[in-house]
C-alpha cells in the first residue's frame, strides 16, 4: 500500500453518465480528501453532479488529454467495464478497446501528471472453470482469454492493457477493482439476464454459489481505494455467498430446473451464434457460480454496509428496473443541462447555494439511514413522498433515495 | 494487510444454508437418522483417544478406508460430535470431481461436504479454525502409492501451508467387512470394486457394506514444520502419516477376533 492519502487528489471518472459512474463520483465528492472531481462521458448524465464537473467526451474520448491536462488531474479512475455490465451493455463491452487507447496514453505519457490509474474490472475475469476454488481470491490464476466468452476476453484485454501501462512507467501507480456484478435499481448484472422470461431456468442437479454487491458499495469501495491511495488488485463483493435458489428467491423470481445437467456449454455456444449476448457467462453461472473472498480489501479498513441477500432485496423487478433506466425517469427539474449547469456554476449572476457541512448535513431526516427510509418509502403516501423528495433536494440530495422515490411516485 | 479470519464475513444467523453450501436443517436431521444408525447400529463404531484431536483451531484429520463410495470420512465426523470433549464438528473433503456430479452437487455440499481444493482447504484450517477429515484407501498406504497420491492431495499440502496438525486416524473394519471379489478397470486408470453388494451404486453402495464393528483410533497430531519447503514438508509428512496407519491397521487387524463380533 503506498501512502498517497495526502489531500488535495484532482480525480477523472470515466463514464460518470451511467448508474455506476454517477455513483462513484457521488461517493468521490462526499471525500473532501478530493480536491476536484471531472466527470467524463460520451454521453450527459441524467442528473447534475453537486461538486463534480461534467465534460462530455465525444469520440471515444477524442479530447481526454486535454480536459486531463487543463485540470491537472492526477488519479483516474476508470469505470467503463463496470458501468456495461450492471445494466449487461454488451455494445459498450465491446466499445471498450477504442477508449481505453486514449485512457492508457494519458496514463502511460510520461510528461502526464496523472500518477494512479484505478480501473473496475470484474470478477468474470476469473472465468467459470470447474477447477476454480469456492471462493476466488486475488491469487487465484485468471482464465485465459483462448476460448474464453467475449466478456471474459474484453475483461483480459482492459486489464491487462492497464497493466502493461503501469509496468511501463514506474511512477504509475495501478489498482484493479475486480467486482462482483453490482446489482442495485440499475440491474444484477448476470442474473438480470433472464428475467424477461417467466421462469429462471435453473441447471437440474446443480445450485452453484452467487455472490454480488451493492452498487452504493461498490461506490464506496472505488472511492476508498482512491482516497486510501491502495495499489494493486482487489476484489469487492459483499459479506455472504448465497446459493443459486437462495439469491432468486431473494429477488423474487421464480425459477425451477429445467435446463439439463449435461450439455449446457454446447447449447450456450450455439445460443451465442444465434446472436444472443453472455450466453457462456450465464451458463457459467447457472453450472458452476462463483464465491469471493472479499477480506483483503476489508482488511484496508472498508466496511461493507450490505451482505449480499441484502444487496439483492434492494433489486427492484423487471418493470420497475426499466422504468429506472428509461429516459425521462429523472423530472426535467431536476435533469442535467449543460447550458444550465454552465450558468449555474460560472455566472456572476448565479447565487451558488451554500453547501452545508458535513455535521450540519446529518440532522433531522438526513441523519436516518438511506437504507431505513428505503424501507419506510412503501408506506408513504402520495403528498410525504413528494415533500421527502423536496426535502432531499435540497437538503443531502441523496441520489439513490430519490431515484427510489421517484420510482415509488411513478408506480402510483 | 492480510486476508485474516478477523475479516470473515458476517454470519446470518436467520439463514439455513452456510456460505460454504451446508445446511445447517440437512445436517441436524442427517446427523440424527442416517449418521446416528450407522455410527449405533450398522457399524457400531468405537472411537479411542479423541482427546488427541486439537480441542481448538483448525487441523486435518487423514483416515484410512476412504473412496469415493465410503462413509468412513462422514462416520469419523459423527463420532467426533459424539466422543470428542468439544464434540468438535468436522467436514468431510471430497475429490472436486465428485462434487461436479448433478445431484451430488447440492447433496453432498448440503451435508457439509467440501471439494479438496488447497484454496478452500487453507481457509477453514487457517482462518475458519475447522476440522477436515479426508480419506485414503488403505490399499494406497504403501510408500509407492503415497508419493503419487497422500503427498499430492490438496488437503494435506494446504494443512501444511497453514501449519495446523495433522491427525491420523486408523479406521478398522469399514473396508474389509465387504469382500472385494473383483475389481473392473474403469477409463482413467480407475476400478470399480465389486463385492459382496454389488454392483456398486456410487455413493448408494455405501449401504451395501454389510454391518461390521469399526473402530477409529486417533494417532498423536504431527505439527509440519515447514521452513519454507513446503513439498518436501508434505512428502515427509504423507510418508509419516501413510506409515503409522499401516502399522497400526496392521496392530489393530491382529488384536481382532471378528470382523462382526466385538
Amino acid at each position: 500500500m503506498t501512502d498517497r492519502t495526502a489531500t488535495g487528489q484532482r480525480v477523472l471518472v470515466t463514464a460518470a453518465a451511467s448508474r455506476i459512474g454517477g455513483l462513484i463520483v457521488a461517493a468521490l465528492e462526499s471525500d473532501p480528501a478530493i480536491e476536484t472531481i471531472i466527470a467524463v462521458d460520451a454521453e450527459a448524465p441524467p442528473a447534475p453532479f453537486q461538486r463534480a464537473e461534467f465534460v462530455r467526451l465525444r469520440d471515444h474520448y477524442a479530447q481526454l488529454a486535454r480536459v486531463a491536462a487543463g485540470a491537472a488531474i492526477d488519479v483516474v479512475v476508470d469505470v467503463r467495464a463496470a458501468a456495461a455490465l450492471a445494466p449487461l451493455d454488451h455494445a459498450a463491452l465491446v466499445d471498450l478497446s477504442d477508449g481505453s487507447d486514449r485512457i492508457l496514453d494519458l496514463c502511460g505519457d510520461p510528461e502526464g501528471g496523472v500518477r494512479r490509474l484505478v480501473v473496475l474490472s470484474s470478477t468474470h475475469r476469473y472465468g467459470w472453470d470447474s477447477d476454480l476454488p469456492r471462493f476466488v481470491t486475488e491469487q487465484t490464476p485468471l482464465a485465459s482469454r483462448e476460448g474464453g466468452s467475449p466478456l471474459l476476453r474484453a475483461l483480459a484485454e482492459l486489464e491487462s492493457r492497464a497493466q502493461a501501462v503501469a509496468a511501463g512507467r514506474d511512477e504509475l501507480g495501478l489498482a484493479v477493482l475486480r467486482t462482483a456484478d453490482p446489482v442495485g435499481p440499475a440491474g444484477a448484472g448476470l442474473l438480470q439476464a433472464l428475467d424477461l422470461l417467466p421462469l429462471f431456468p435453473t441447471v437440474l442437479g446443480f445450485d452453484p454459489p452467487v455472490q454480488v454487491v451493492h452498487e452504493d458499495d461498490l461506490a464506496r469501495a472505488a472511492a476508498h481505494v482512491v482516497v486510501a491511495g491502495l495499489d494493486g488488485e482487489y476484489l469487492v463483493a459483499a459479506d455472504g455467498t448465497l446459493a443459486l435458489t437462495e439469491a432468486l428467491r431473494a429477488l423474487g423470481v421464480t425459477h425451477a430446473p429445467v435446463l439439463p445437467p449435461w450439455g449446457t456449454g454446447l447449447l450456450s455456444r450455439l445460443l451465442h451464434r444465434t446472436g444472443l449476448r453472455f450466453t457462456q457467462d450465464i451458463a457459467g453461472l447457472l453450472r458452476h457460480g462463483r464465491g469471493i473472498d472479499n477480506r483483503k480489501l476489508k482488511a484496508t479498513g472498508f466496511a461493507y454496509r450490505s451482505t449480499t441477500r441484502e444487496a439483492l432485496a434492494t433489486v427492484v423487478p423487471g418493470r420497475r428496473r426499466r422504468l429506472a433506466l428509461s429516459a425521462g425517469s429523472v423530472p426535467a427539474d431536476n435533469a442535467y443541462d449543460a447550458d444550465v449547469e454552465a450558468f449555474l456554476r460560472y455566472s456572476p449572476s448565479a447565487q451558488r447555494p451554500e453547501v452545508p457541512a458535513a455535521d450540519e448535513q446529518r440532522h433531522g431526516i438526513a441523519a436516518l439511514d438511506a437504507d431505513a427510509l428505503l424501507a419506510l418509502l412503501p408506506s408513504l403516501d402520495a403528498d410525504a413522498l413528494r415533500a421527502l423528495r423536496a426535502h432531499e433536494q435540497a437538503g443531502p440530495r441523496r441520489v439513490r433515495l430519490i431515484a427510489e422515490i421517484d420510482l415509488v411516485l411513478a408506480e402510483r | 494487510m492480510t486476508r485474516g479470519p478477523e475479516h470473515l464475513p458476517v454470519v446470518e444467523t436467520d439463514r439455513d444454508l452456510d456460505d460454504w453450501g451446508r445446511s445447517e436443517r440437512l445436517s441436524r436431521t442427517l446427523d440424527r437418522t442416517l449418521w446416528d444408525a450407522a455410527y449405533k447400529y450398522w457399524y457400531r463404531a468405537r472411537l479411542e483417544q479423541p482427546r488427541r484431536v486439537p480441542a481448538t483451531g483448525g487441523a486435518l484429520l487423514i483416515v484410512n478406508g476412504g473412496g469415493t463410495a465410503s462413509p468412513v470420512t462422514a462416520l469419523l465426523a459423527k463420532a467426533l460430535r459424539e466422543k470428542h470433549p468439544q464434540r468438535r464438528d468436522a467436514r468431510p473433503c471430497a475429490d472436486p470431481e465428485l462434487l461436479d456430479h448433478p445431484g451430488f452437487a447440492v447433496a453432498l455440499k448440503r451435508a457439509g461436504v467440501v471439494a479438496a481444493h488447497a484454496d478452500d482447504v487453507r481457509r477453514l484450517l487457517a482462518d475458519e479454525d475447522e476440522l477436515v477429515v479426508i480419506g485414503v484407501r488403505t490399499d494406497r498406504l504403501h510408500d509407492d502409492a503415497v508419493e503419487g497420491d497422500l503427498a499430492r492431495h490438496p488437503a494435506l499440502r494446504a494443512a501444511i501451508e497453514a501449519g495446523v496438525p495433522v491427525v491420523p486416524v486408523v479406521a478398522r473394519g469399514i473396508d474389509d467387512e465387504t469382500h472385494v471379489v473383483a475389481r473392473l478397470p474403469l477409463p482413467g486408470g480407475r476400478e470399480l470394486p465389486l463385492g459382496l453388494g454389488v454392483p456398486a451404486l456410487g455413493s448408494l453402495s455405501a449401504a451395501a457394506l454389510l454391518p461390521g464393528a469399526v473402530d477409529l483410533r486417533v494417532l498423536s497430531p504431527i505439527t509440519p514444520d515447514a521452513r519454507g519447503d513446503e513439498t518436501g514438508e508434505t512428502e515427509r509428512i504423507a510418508l509419516s502419516v501413510a506409515r503409522r496407519l499401516r502399522h497400526e491397521l496392521d496392530d489393530m487387524r491382529r488384536a481382532r477376533r471378528s470382523r462382526w463380533v466385538r
